[in-house]
């Protein structure tokens, strides 16, 4: 809606005698125009907006603002009346959600969204086959029930996306940013309804979430850094510092840093954690048996009804002066 | 021009030639390997809160009850391509597509149908939210049609309006819809005062909207922001128990891709009375449509 507004405005700097008040604000007129009409054109005609917006710029730049005012009027009318509504297709994204329903339905081969902008957008139920989002920006998107079985995601932005029921597995997360994502539909906070990461590559992605239920059987973590206090992320905000019943059997965190996050009830069976810091974390009645916790820093964690039998590299673990309730934990 | 010129002239024009036969019997083929159908039917039925289960089940009974009945198959087999596409959706505060994109193209695959719907459970909500269910449909649903199909319909049945709040109007959604081809037919289920006195507070609240001062019934609302495309039509259902005539008779228009004309009167339909559709012609004369 905002978009409309400015090229409301925009419309209104052409009628009459505003035409030098439209050149000053160049820059951010054309961007707005260009962004615009890319939004509302189908993919196939975006780069004749593009280049119409880059000629306008350019014929204002070599003083003909007579014919430029006309395209950019043109444009201009094109965003305002069109039917389709630009806030629902996902403010600022590259695509609306039924491009991107075509194009991987009609793609034999893995789709190439690489860098793009699907942020906000409702992708929930879609199946990206195999898709590479690398580095692509699904900021706000809806991906409940999306299958993103393995897909690139390396360096995505997956800040505030909707993924309740989302199928990970096997997908290539490393380097990604998941801060705040939407995991529930509601407060009853379903285990069932947790994504799935079974056997991702998640190494040094950063995660700020409640992700109770969450499956990271046989993924890789290493490097990760999970909790509220990631910089940049909304620091304390209590649903980033709860995770219950987390799975991560099998899977590989060494060197991960997990700090002030409760995740009583969670599984590391078999789990390699050399390195791990698992700093000030609830581990009450967590499960790690068979896990390596070599040279791991258990600083501040509380073990209460913990399952520590046949831990390899026990001896080794730093902190474990300051472990709380060590004394109730099973060896 | 000399002969040498000639002869190259030749040579190159059977190449030509050749590279054209290649290409077409390639996109045949394409064409060809593609699977060829008639009709691409949602059927998309409102489970919001004044959707008992009781009245859920009269719904899925008459889809069910439809779609094994001799007419409406014998309008998916006689088809130009021998077939259909169907598809449903249930919607209340989100649309779920509760039975993916199937083939009927026999009298066993629409039995087989029929009972998957029979089986389906109430996976109700509070409102009615038609505009996300049609955004689905635009965006997800029909772009995913496994097949090249003569047309694509969205059947919409409801007992009230949309009462979603929705951040883009239903008209808008639509018209987006007819734009990509889709026929939008309605079904509105028209309740009765004692239906709607058994109704859970929203329901009756809703239908009220719907006819707040305006004069304006459920049956107009869904003529106004449902229904669109080509040789779209509304046809009610009076209350529940009589969902299952409206929705036979629906497909059996549907399936068959007949062109209605542009009034279509559904009131003067006799309950039970199944084997004839009657309708008036743009005209004013009155003209029977035997589907049985």
């Amino acid at each position: 809606m905002g978009c409309f507004v400015q090229m409301r405005r925009v419309a209104d700097l052409q009628r009459g005698t505003h035409v030098v008040a439209l050149a000053k604000t160049e820059v951010w007129t054309f961007g707005t125009l260009q962004s615009c009409a890319m939004r509302v054109l189908s993919p196939s005609c975006a780069g004749i907006a593009a280049k119409l917006t880059l000629g306008a710029s350019h014929l204002f730049s070599e003083r003909k603002k007579r014919l430029g005012s006309i395209i950019v009027v043109a444009l201009g009318v094109l965003c305002i009346s069109s039917p389709v509504p630009l806030q629902a297709q996902g403010k600022g994204a590259d695509f609306t959600a039924r491009d991107v329903t075509v194009r991987l339905f009609e793609s034999d081969s893995p789709v190439d969204f690489s860098g793009k902008n699907l942020s906000n957008l409702d992708l929930a139920g879609l199946d990206f086959k195999s898709a590479v989002l690398a580095k692509a920006n699904l900021y706000g998107a809806d991906l409940s029930g999306a299958h993103l079985t393995g897909c690139n995601l390396s360096g995505a932005n997956l800040d505030r996306a909707v993924m309740t029921r989302t199928d990970f597995s096997g997908a290539n997360l490393s380097g990604a940013q998941i801060l705040a994502p939407s995991v529930f539909r509601d407060a009853t906070f379903q285990l069932s309804e947790a994504p799935n990461f079974r056997g991702a590559n998640l190494r040094g992605a950063r995660i700020a979430a409640r992700l109770d239920g969450a499956d990271f059987r046989g993924a890789d973590l290493s490097e990760v850094v999970m909790g509220p206090t990631i910089r940049g992320a909304e620091a304390g905000l209590a649903p980033a510092s709860k995770s219950y019943s987390v799975d991560f059997s099998g899977a590989k965190l060494d060197g991960v840093k997990i700090k002030d996050v409760q995740m009583t009830f969670s599984r590391f069976v078999g789990a390699s954690l050399v390195g791990a810091e698992l700093i000030n974390l609830d581990l009450s009645q967590a499960d790690f048996s068979g896990a390596d916790l070599t040279n791991a820093d258990l600083s501040g964690s509380i073990l209460d009804g913990a399952n520590l039998s046949g831990v390899t590299g026990f001896d080794t673990v730093k902190g474990l002066q300051s472990v709380k309730l060590l004394d109730k934990a099973r060896r | 021009m000399g002969a040498e010129d000639v002869s190259h002239l030749k040579w190159l024009m059977t190449w030509l030639a050749g590279i054209g036969v290649l290409a077409a019997v390639g996109v045949w083929a394409a064409f060809a390997e593609t699977l060829q159908l008639d009709t691409a039917l949602v059927v998309s039925v409102d489970v919001s809160n004044s959707v008992n289960e009781e009245r859920y089940k009269l719904q899925m009974e008459g889809i069910a009850k439809a779609l094994e009945d001799p007419t409406v198959v014998q309008a998916i087999t006689n088809g130009p391509n021998g077939g259909i596409m169907f598809a449903m959706v249930t919607w209340a505060d989100r649309p779920t597509m509760v039975l993916p994109w199937t083939k009927i193209s026999s009298k066993e695959d629409a039995q087989a149908v029929a009972a998957k719907v029979r089986m389906l459970p109430l996976q109700g909500g509070e409102f009615t939210c038609m505009t996300r269910m049609l955004r689905q449909a635009n965006d997800k649903i029909v772009p995913q049609i496994p097949a090249r199909v003569l047309r694509t319909v969205i059947d919409v049945s409801g007992d009230g309006p949309d009462n979603c709040n929705a951040d883009e109007p239903i008209d808008a959604v639509r018209d987006e819809l007819v734009a990509n081809g889709v026929t939008i037919n309605g079904l509105p289920i028209v309740l009765g005062e004692d239906e709607i006195a058994a109704s859970p507070a929203p329901a009756g609240a809703t239908r009220a909207a719907a006819d707040d001062g305006k004069g304006v019934g459920l049956e107009d609302w869904y003529r106004t922001h449902v229904k669109g495309g080509n040789g779209s039509f509304i046809l009610p259902a009076n209350g529940y128990g009589d969902f299952a005539r409206a929705i036979r008779q629906k497909f059996v228009i549907e399936i068959s891709g007949r062109s209605l004309p542009r009034t279509f009167a559904a009131r003067s339909f006799d309950d039970g009375a199944i084997g004839v559709l009657q309708f008036v012609e743009p005209k004013g004369g009155v003209a029977a449509l035997k589907v049985d």
